[in-house]
């Protein structure tokens, strides 16, 4: 244990990873038949730039591919594992912004205030944001620090959700999914979400219920048109 | 009023709680300061002193030193009232001297 925990923590190594995850990734996302909902999510979004993608953890592996040829970058954590995230998102075209949010007092340990002003920089400067909306280790539970970015930028929050026919969905906090190739896939995009610059501490809650619930609404369709539920 | 006045006075509000709670050994995470809490306040801060405090992206445990600006790249931490007081100091005095 100590010595994988040791070779993962090795640049080679995270760089060897996050090299291979991108590839993977490429491959599942050339071998995906994909729908999209709505059809016509990139007209929409062209006149909204820049906007802030917000997903669940655990359903964001495919993320990079939403981009298309817009500017975007991705919020990842300065863990190791965010490391090698931060490898593959850069090998797949999109910057990146490092810090996370955090339930309790580690703010100093995690870089989320450094992080947020990366964010609000990136998007004062044109580039589209993507950030899980839930904080680590709480899964499917909006944090209010994306609608707090959404108040202080007055950019939109669009819920994506991403989901193939197969995939593995592993035990762990957020039960993450790893997307396998030749898959159905869906992505499906719900309505932004906007926040008032006067918006009190009430209607920053309202918009963090309504960002929750529109995550698992997306979430929902995007397994039942993959999985054939409809 | 005292910088380190204004300064209690951001963090208290921030905080909800009393500014008389503040010396500056209270340290933030002990007062309950979360991200955004922190957020809240560095943005207090910026608009009270038209300063802008430069956040390192690579350390998330301290922000740059007002002496960055003479190129000294020196870090100093943020984690007690005074060490938030100090940086506001110096970023003011930077300000003025230019």
């Amino acid at each position: 244990m100590r010595l994988a925990r040791r070779l993962k923590n090795q640049p080679w190594m995270q760089k060897a990873v996050g090299v291979m995850a991108a590839e993977y990734l490429r491959l599942v996302w050339n071998t995906t038949r994909l729908t999209l909902e709505p059809e016509n999510f990139y007209q929409r979004y062209e006149t909204e730039q820049p906007v802030i993608v917000a997903m669940w953890h655990g359903q964001h592996f495919l993320l990079p591919f939403l981009r298309r040829h817009y500017r975007f970058k991705v919020l990842i954590s300065r863990h190791s594992d965010g490391e090698i995230n931060a490898i593959a998102a850069q090998r797949l075209g999109v910057g990146t912004v490092r810090g996370s949010g955090d339930h309790g007092r580690r703010f100093q340990v995690k870089g989320g205030v450094a992080g947020f002003k990366g964010m609000l920089d990136s998007l004062a400067e044109g580039w589209n944001m993507a950030l899980t909306a839930d904080v680590p280790k709480v899964a499917r539970v909006a944090g209010l620090g994306i609608v707090k970015l959404a108040y202080e930028s007055g950019r939109p929050i669009f819920p994506v959700s991403l989901a193939t026919s197969r995939r593995l969905v592993l035990d762990n906090w957020d039960r993450s999914e790893i997307n396998l190739p030749f898959s159905r896939g869906a992505i499906v995009v719900g309505e932004p979400i906007r926040v008032a610059k006067d918006a009190d501490a009430q209607m920053l809650e309202q918009a963090r219920c309504a960002l929750e619930k529109a995550l698992n609404a997306a979430s929902e369709r995007a397994h039942a048109i993959v999985d054939r539920r409809l | 009023m005292a910088i380190i006045d204004d300064v209690r006075s951001i963090i208290a509000k921030s905080l909800n709680i009393p500014m008389e709670r503040l010396t500056p050994e209270s340290r933030l995470d002990e007062l309950g300061a979360e991200s955004l809490d922190v957020i809240e306040i560095v943005f207090g801060l910026e608009e009270k002193f038209d300063i802008t405090i430069p956040l390192k992206a690579d350390e998330a445990t301290r922000l740059a030193s007002a002496g960055k600006a003479d190129g000294d790249g020196q870090n100093v931490p943020f984690s007690t009232v005074g060490d938030v007081a100090d940086i506001v100091q110096k970023l003011v005095a930077a300000k003025a001297s230019q």
